[in-house]
């Protein structure tokens, strides 16, 4: 399986502060990678990055292989961009805007565009401008699934979209990604949407990638243990057991470890709980776990 | 950005009649021979009027067509496209400099054509050497527009905006028939630097500059 | 190939360019002065100069030796610029220096002449009113035709708008009769019908002969006045003086001015030092007894006094000019500066002018401050960059700010492709 996109030791500031040191990541050819993070660790920043659209401090990204600072028109047809809050050129009608897009892509669909149109209670001569957001997200999803690329990147696909618009919009992603072996490379603030979607996560937290493994993984294996721990004594956080937290005599702790070995690890702060349970979480709560409440 | 067009082009063509139509009232008024007369010893310009309409024409076209392109930087979509970014920037400044020169040539030709008829070729001349600033102003307007719209930083373009008008200032020093005689190349030199100036401003919305 | 650094180059120069003609312009504007000169005015009765100088909200008449007048005595020594004033005093005397005067001999033989750089350093629209120039009537009436004159003599109606062939060729046969080569170089005259007489157009032919074109009873008058061949005329103005006595004045290549005499085109040297219709200005005030030449250059007026009948100088002075404000402040701030438009020539282009190596002191006190900060605050700084503010002062350093790259130090380089 080939590398469709390559990070490598990039480094950047925003004026004294830092975001990311030396981050390093790939995404392999039909994976879809969803990035999650708190705000402010650098989504938008590494999807700008990987387009041309910053100048990192210092590092590199490849798409397909080509340094992102001189993307080849060849190449930039093959990725599907979309950015956050679904711009679009707004003076154009649905009409204006399919038409004038067709004209630079060679492998243009317009069928499954005017599907979506289809859908949509706009005029054909209604300017993007005057569309709602749902309606905006959907004249960008049809547009790249006509663009028909290899690689999507999304940018908060789902931000201002209502409930409807955001199930439209997954649901229709997951079918045409499922069914060509597409790559996708995403971001959004809501986790349940990605969870239907994507295949690894890469959690980001402030200057480095926290966690990069496959959803099954994450929901499988990570979980929460709530414990007794009588005279409030303090468990510290080490590499296996994320965010512990005792109030009132309990006990909370996030860990991929099984029972036993959270048990273990529990004791050696001093701590003799005399009951732990286990919670499976899906990939929000596991996301809160890794990352913190606050 | 086609109406806009057209309703410069209406208000280029419209000014035509004007000014032909307000010379032959004064020429009834004043006699044709003391207006030939007039004009040559104080060099008197009867379409002056002209005078700033071209550097309006291209801040209006300038700004009306890279605002909406740096409406929520969606002019990301447009670097985004499979095109070369270089032939990208250079085809839509290119659209907006070919358009104006369009209607620049073609109604200023008209106009002087329709003085012809009334005016000798000496007034007619001079008249040209004249007008040939302000239409060159109107040209690097646009372009200096395009160069304060792309620019991502909000200071920067104030800053790009205060060096624009004073480099439109050195179009518009006079508006005596032969002033810029001597200059005018100098300009055109000038109108053809400021193609430049935009590609900075995209230099610096590729790497992110901050608002 | 386009690069950031290459544009970013171009808009520091362009930057600095326009800093150096909108700061000077702005300094000049706070500190400009007049020349200063007082008003200055020969008196055939005294020969001497007498000044009028404008002090603490009153006027003085002074002489150069410091003897001061009152209103009334300035009004009696110089008559020939007060006699209206002395006529409606009843002051006017019979004679003076034993000539009999009356208004109108006074009249008949004063005159005003103002040369000035942009009368040479311009250009006009090249179509002139060829005026009958023996109507019989008191007043000169315009044509209802123009003429240019380049490599032909062209007359155009100005109802239709279209060639007279007939007269043009008339005159153009006349012109090359009378040996006239075109094209003509320029023409002079006055344009307006608001004179006293009309003497027709000078005209420079290509090989630098000055000819008189004129209309007498609707013929063409063409002569070669042949100052050509005694000097290279580079410029001619015209004037219509009561009197007749002379067509105008012509400036040669030597910096010699000479009027040249009506009717016979004899032409007569004035006594003065050398005239650059360029750069110095020219007032002729004349009257019966002498003519007060004032020739007034960067630093100083000359006054010359010449003999009205023999054209000698009888006197001269010279007056120099303190420098204003700006003249002294400038040299020490800007090395040097552009101006677009001078009061010189009607001309629009940068004109890079006040040269001063002294401004260079500053600069380099404004290099090492720059450096110094940099250092400081551990910013990146570039030889070429210091050089640069070194060469051009805080306009290149303001310039550099305008347009530095704010962006932390980076290695990475942005293309487009």
């Amino acid at each position: 399986m080939s590398t469709v996109i390559q990070c490598e030791n990039i480094t950047h500031y925003y004026g004294k502060r830092l975001i990311y040191e030396d981050l390093n990541f790939t995404v392999a050819q039909g994976k879809i990678l969803g990035l999650l993070g708190k705000n402010g660790t650098g989504k938008t920043t590494i999807i700008n990055i990987l387009n041309g659209y910053l100048k990192p401090y210092s590092g590199a990204c490849y798409l397909f292989g080509e340094d992102m600072r001189v993307l080849t028109p060849a190449t930039k047809a093959r990725v599907g961009l979309l950015l956050e809050g679904h711009v679009q050129h707004s003076y154009f009608n649905i009409v204006q805007i399919e038409k004038f897009y067709s004209r630079f892509f060679p492998n243009w669909k317009s069928e499954p565009y005017w599907e979506l149109m289809n859908r949509m209670k706009v005029t054909k001569k209604q300017k993007l401008s005057t569309m709602s957001c749902g309606q905006r997200s959907q004249v960008a999803l049809g547009l790249i699934l006509a663009q028909n690329p290899e690689l999507l990147i999304l940018d908060d696909f789902s931000m201002g979209l209502d409930p409807g618009y955001r199930r439209l919009f997954v649901d229709y992603l997951r079918e045409y990604v499922t069914t060509t072996g597409k790559t996708v490379f995403l971001t959004s603030h809501i986790i349940q949407d990605m969870e239907k979607l994507i295949d690894e996560a890469i959690i980001l937290d402030f200057g480095k990638i926290l966690l990069h493994r496959s959803t099954k993984e994450i929901t499988g294996q990570f979980r929460r243990f709530r414990f007794n721990c009588p005279h409030n004594l303090k468990v510290e956080a080490t590499d296996d057991l994320y965010h512990p937290k005792v109030l009132n005599g309990y006990g909370e702790v996030y860990s991929f470890l099984p029972k036993q070995d959270v048990l273990a690890a529990i004791k050696k702060h001093g701590v003799l709980p005399t009951k732990i349970e286990e919670e499976h979480l899906n990939l929000e709560d596991a996301f809160i776990g890794l990352t913190g409440k606050y | 950005m086609r109406w806009l067009l057209a309703g410069l082009a209406g208000v280029f063509v419209a000014i035509v009649p004007y000014l032909v139509l307000s010379l032959h009232s004064k020429f009834r008024f004043a006699g044709k021979a003391h207006l030939w007369a007039v004009i040559a010893e104080k060099d008197v310009n009867m379409i002056s009027q002209l005078q700033y309409l071209p550097l309006v024409a291209g801040l209006m076209l300038g700004l009306f067509q890279f605002i909406p392109e740096m409406n929520k930087k969606s002019f990301k979509l447009t670097l985004h496209l499979p095109h070369p970014e270089k032939l990208t920037v250079i085809k839509m400044m290119l659209f907006g400099f070919v358009s104006l020169s369009g209607i620049f040539v073609t109604t200023g030709g008209l106009l002087l054509a329709l003085m012809r008829f009334s005016l000798p070729t000496a007034i007619i001349g001079a008249w040209l050497i004249a007008g040939l600033p302000w239409y060159l102003a109107g040209l690097t307007a646009y372009l200096l527009a395009a160069w304060v719209c792309i620019e991502p930083s909000w200071k920067q373009r104030a800053i790009n905006g205060i060096v624009s008008g004073a480099l439109l200032a050195v179009f518009l020093r006079t508006s005596g028939s032969f002033g810029y005689m001597y200059f005018t190349p100098g300009l055109v030199a000038v109108c053809l630097l400021v193609i430049l100036f935009p590609f900075y401003s995209v230099f610096r919305f590729k790497e992110g500059v901050p608002e | 190939m386009i690069t950031k650094n290459k544009i970013q180059t171009i808009l520091i120069v362009f930057a600095t360019a326009i800093l150096f003609w909108i700061l000077p312009w702005a300094v000049k504007l706070g500190t400009n002065e007049g020349s200063g000169y007082p008003f200055t005015y020969y008196s055939c009765i005294i020969n001497q100069f007498i000044q009028t100088i404008h002090e603490k909200r009153e006027f003085k008449y002074v002489d150069l030796d410091g003897n001061e007048y009152n209103r009334e005595v300035y009004d009696s020594i110089v008559p020939m610029f007060n006699y209206r004033q002395l006529m409606q005093d009843g002051r006017l005397p019979d004679t003076i220096n034993g000539i009999e005067i009356s208004p109108q001999i006074l009249r008949s033989n004063q005159f005003y002449f103002r040369f000035n750089p942009r009368n040479y350093n311009t250009r006009k629209i090249n179509l002139y009113p060829m005026f009958e120039s023996m109507s019989g009537r008191v007043k000169l009436e315009s044509p209802d035709d123009m003429f240019s004159a380049g490599n032909k003599i062209r007359f155009y109606d100005a109802e239709s708008n279209k060639l007279k062939h007939k007269k043009s060729d008339k005159f153009q046969t006349a012109m090359e009769k009378s040996g006239f080569q075109f094209p003509a170089q320029w023409i002079s005259g006055n344009p307006s019908a608001r004179k006293p007489y009309d003497e027709g157009w000078f005209m420079l032919d290509a090989n630098g002969q000055l000819y008189q074109v004129k209309m007498v009873n609707g013929k063409p008058f063409v002569k070669n006045t042949r100052a050509g061949e005694k000097l290279n005329v580079v410029w001619m103005q015209t004037i219509e003086t009561s009197n007749h006595r002379f067509y105008g004045f012509v400036f040669d290549s030597e910096q010699h001015v000479y009027f040249l005499s009506d009717v016979t085109y004899e032409l007569v040297k004035l006594p003065i030092e050398p005239f650059d219709l360029k750069k110095d200005q020219m007032l002729i005030m004349a009257n019966l007894f002498n003519w007060n030449v004032v020739v007034t250059r960067d630093q100083q007026r000359e006054y010359n006094i010449l003999d009205n009948k023999t054209m000698e100088r009888v006197d001269e002075h010279t007056e120099f000019r303190k420098l204003s404000r700006w003249e002294k402040i400038h040299p020490w701030i800007f090395p040097f500066y552009i101006e677009f438009e001078s009061f010189k020539s009607t001309f629009v282009y940068p004109r890079f002018g006040g040269w001063s190596a002294k401004a260079l002191l500053l600069n380099f006190l404004i290099a090492m401050g720059f450096l110094i900060y940099c250092k400081r605050y551990k910013k990146l700084v570039k030889a070429v960059n210091i050089l640069f503010v070194l060469a051009t002062g805080f306009c290149g350093l303001f310039a550099l700010q305008l347009f530095k790259s704010r962006i932390q130090e980076t290695k990475n380089i942005i293309h487009l492709k």
